[in-house]
C-alpha cells in the first residue's frame, strides 16, 4: 500500500497541475477540488491490490476519467458554470492584458464546441503542456488520434480566430 | 515558394512529427516570413494561461491524508487477520494455552478487574399498533399490535397509521407505500437510543421534548435528522427529504455536502439537488419560507401539527379536498413542488442570461477598445 509520504509528494507535485487540468475541463473549481480528492481516495484503494508504478500517470487517467463522468452527467449545467468562469477570467480591465484574456475566452468558447476527446486533448497541451505519448498515457487513447485531433482543432482554431482578427497586430 | 499548410504548421509547433519531418518544417518556417508568422499565432494558441490563482487548498490535503491514515488502519488490520505471516501450530497453541493460565490466574487473584467492565447494551423494542390500513415487519403483517426490534424491517402499506411508542410516543402514517429499518434500538446507560432509517414515505414523529433519555434519530437516503423534542414531519422520495417542522427544534445532516442545519418551526426544509448551476449535483439544505401542503395530503396530517405549522408559516388555513386516499406519493409530490420548482429554475434561467448578456457587452467593450488601439497604431 502507498505510504503516506508517497501521498504527501504525489500532492506536492501534482495536486496543482492536475486542478489546472479539471478546472479547465469541468468549468468549476469546486467540482475540480472533489474530482482530486476522489482521484487521490482511488490511488489510495488502488494502491492496496497492486503496486501502482507512476503515479502522475494513475491520477491524471482516474481524474480525467472522473471529469468526463461528471460532464456527461451534467452537460448543460457545465456549459453554464463554464460560462461564469469565462465571466470571472474576463473580468480584469487592465488594458494590457485584455488581449491576451480575450483570446483565452475565445480559445474556450470554440473549445467548448469540440467533443470531449478533443478538449481533454487540448487542455492538457496547453495548460499542462504534455507531450502527445503522455497524453496517450493518460487518456488511453492511440498517439495517432491524439495527433490528429490536436491537428484539426488547432487549424480549426486558427481559421476562426484569423477570421476574427485576433492576429491582425 | 509553396506554403505550409495549417497542420503542418501545429506539427512543427507541437512536435509531433518525426525528426525528418520537423528538421524540414524548421528549415522552411526560418526561411518564409508567411508561415513564421502563422508559426506564431498557433503558438500564441498553444501558450498556457495564466493559472497562478488555481491552487490545491491545504485543506483538501489534509482530507486525502486523513483518508489514507484511515485506509492504512484498515488495511494493516485486514492483513493481520488475513494471515499473510504464517505461524508454526505448535507455536499457536502454546501461546494459546499462556494465554488461558493468565486469563484464569487473573480472574482468581483480581475479580475486580471485572467489575470495572461497561455495562451490556439492552436492545429495547418499539412497541407498534395499527391504527388502519396493513403494516407488516419483516414481510409479516401484524394485526393489531406488534414488536420492532432492531435491524427489522417495516412496511406499511397505502394509506396506513400505526403508533408507536418507547416511553415517549412517535406516530407513523402513511399516504404512499412507505419502508423504513430500525437501525438501532438500545438502551445505554439509561438513555434510549433509536435510528429508523426511511427508504421512502411519510412519517410523523411527536417526540416529548421533556424526554431528555431519548436519542431519537432518522435516517433517509439523503441526510440524517435529529430530534430535539419536536413535533416533525418527514417526507422522504426518491430525489428528496423534506422535513417540516410544527414544534420544537430539529438538527439536519445533509450526506453530501456535509452541512448542518438547526431547524425553526413553522419552516418546511428540503434536502435535494440544488437547483443552481453553480452547485450543480450537489445537494443542499434549503428553507423554504411561504410553502402550502397540497389538498391531497392525508386529513389525519392536515389536521393535526402539520397543519398548524404550515397555518404558522403562511397565515392562511389550508383547504382540504375530497378524495385524496386516491392519490399516489408521486402524484402528491409533483403537485407540491412543481410550480415552486419551476419558478427556482425560471429564476436560475434568468440570472444565467443576465449574465451572458453582461458577457457579450463586455466582449463587445473588450473589442471596440483592440480595434482603437489597432487604429492608433496604424495611424
Amino acid at each position: 500500500m502507498i505510504s503516506e509520504d508517497k501521498i504527501v509528494t504525489a500532492y506536492r507535485e501534482h495536486a496543482r497541475e492536475i486542478l489546472i487540468y479539471l478546472n479547465r475541463l469541468t468549468g468549476s473549481a469546486e467540482v475540480s477540488e472533489d474530482i482530486l480528492h476522489d482521484a487521490f481516495a482511488n490511488l489510495v484503494e488502488y494502491s492496496k491490490q497492486k503496486q501502482v508504478d507512476n503515479i502522475r500517470a494513475f491520477l491524471y487517467r482516474t481524474a480525467h476519467n472522473l471529469a468526463l463522468n461528471h460532464i456527461r452527467k451534467n452537460k448543460r449545467l457545465t456549459s453554464i458554470d463554464s460560462h461564469d468562469d469565462r465571466a470571472i477570467f474576463c473580468s480584469d480591465d487592465s488594458t494590457a492584458r485584455i488581449e491576451k484574456e480575450e483570446l483565452e475566452c475565445r480559445i474556450y468558447d470554440i473549445l467548448r464546441d469540440t467533443d470531449e476527446d478533443t478538449r481533454s486533448f487540448f487542455v492538457l497541451r496547453k495548460e499542462n503542456g504534455l507531450s502527445v505519448e503522455e497524453i496517450a498515457d493518460i487518456t488511453g487513447k492511440s498517439s495517432r488520434t491524439i495527433r490528429r485531433k490536436l491537428k484539426n482543432i488547432t487549424e480549426y482554431m486558427h481559421t476562426i480566430l484569423e477570421k476574427e482578427g485576433f492576429f491582425n497586430n | 515558394m509553396k506554403h505550409l499548410n495549417n497542420k503542418m504548421i501545429a506539427d512543427y509547433v507541437l512536435k509531433t512529427g518525426s525528426k525528418e519531418e520537423l528538421d524540414r518544417l524548421k528549415t522552411h518556417i526560418e526561411s518564409c516570413e508567411i508561415c513564421r508568422k502563422k508559426s506564431r499565432e498557433i503558438a500564441r494558441i498553444f501558450q498556457s494561461s495564466d493559472n497562478n490563482s488555481i491552487t490545491p487548498s491545504t485543506e483538501l490535503q489534509n482530507q486525502i491524508l486523513a483518508m489514507q491514515r484511515k485506509s492504512t488502519a484498515i488495511h494493516g488490520s485486514s492483513r493481520v487477520a488475513g494471515g499473510k505471516r504464517q505461524y508454526h501450530p505448535g507455536i499457536l497453541a502454546a501461546a494459546a494455552s499462556i494465554m488461558i493460565i493468565i486469563g484464569i490466574s487473573l480472574y482468581l487473584t483480581d475479580s475486580r478487574l471485572f467489575d470495572q467492565q461497561p455495562i451490556p447494551k439492552q436492545p429495547a423494542s418499539i412497541n407498534m399498533k395499527v391504527i388502519h390500513g396493513i403494516a407488516m415487519i419483516n414481510g409479516r403483517a401484524f394485526e393489531n399490535s406488534g414488536i420492532l426490534n432492531e435491524g427489522d424491517a417495516l412496511q406499511l402499506n397505502e394509506n396506513t397509521a400505526i403508533t408507536a411508542s418507547y416511553g415517549s410516543y412517535y406516530r407513523l402514517k402513511s399516504s404512499g407505500r412507505a419502508s423504513l429499518t430500525v437501525n438501532i434500538s438500545r438502551i445505554e446507560n439509561n438513555k434510549s437510543t433509536y435510528s429508523i432509517a426511511v427508504q421512502k414515505g411519510i412519517l410523523l414523529s411527536d417526540i416529548d421534548h421533556r424526554k431528555r433519555e431519548i436519542n431519537y434519530m432518522i435516517s433517509t437516503p439523503h441526510g440524517e435528522i435529529e430530534s430535539l423534542g419536536t413535533k416533525f414531519l418527514v417526507v422522504v422520495s426518491e430525489k428528496q427529504t423534506d422535513i417540516i417542522l410544527a414544534e420544537g427544534s430539529v438538527r439536519m445532516h445533509c450526506f453530501r455536502n456535509g452541512q448542518y442545519l438547526n431547524g425553526e418551526p413553522g419552516k418546511r426544509y428540503e434536502i435535494a439537488e440544488s437547483v443552481t448551476a453553480r452547485n450543480a449535483g450537489n445537494q443542499i439544505i434549503r428553507s423554504i419560507n411561504n410553502f402550502e401542503l397540497p389538498d391531497n395530503y392525508p386529513k389525519t396530517l392536515q389536521a393535526g401539527a402539520v397543519k398548524k405549522a404550515v397555518q404558522a408559516t403562511t397565515g392562511t388555513p389550508q383547504k382540504s379536498k375530497p378524495g385524496y386516499e386516491n392519490t399516489t406519493s408521486e402524484n402528491t409530490e409533483k403537485s407540491r413542488y412543481g410550480a415552486e420548482k419551476e419558478s427556482m429554475k425560471e429564476e436560475a434561467r434568468q440570472s444565467r442570461s443576465q449574465m451572458r448578456n453582461e458577457l457579450r457587452m463586455k466582449t463587445q467593450e473588450n473589442r471596440e477598445i483592440r480595434e482603437t488601439r489597432k487604429g492608433r497604431r496604424d495611424r
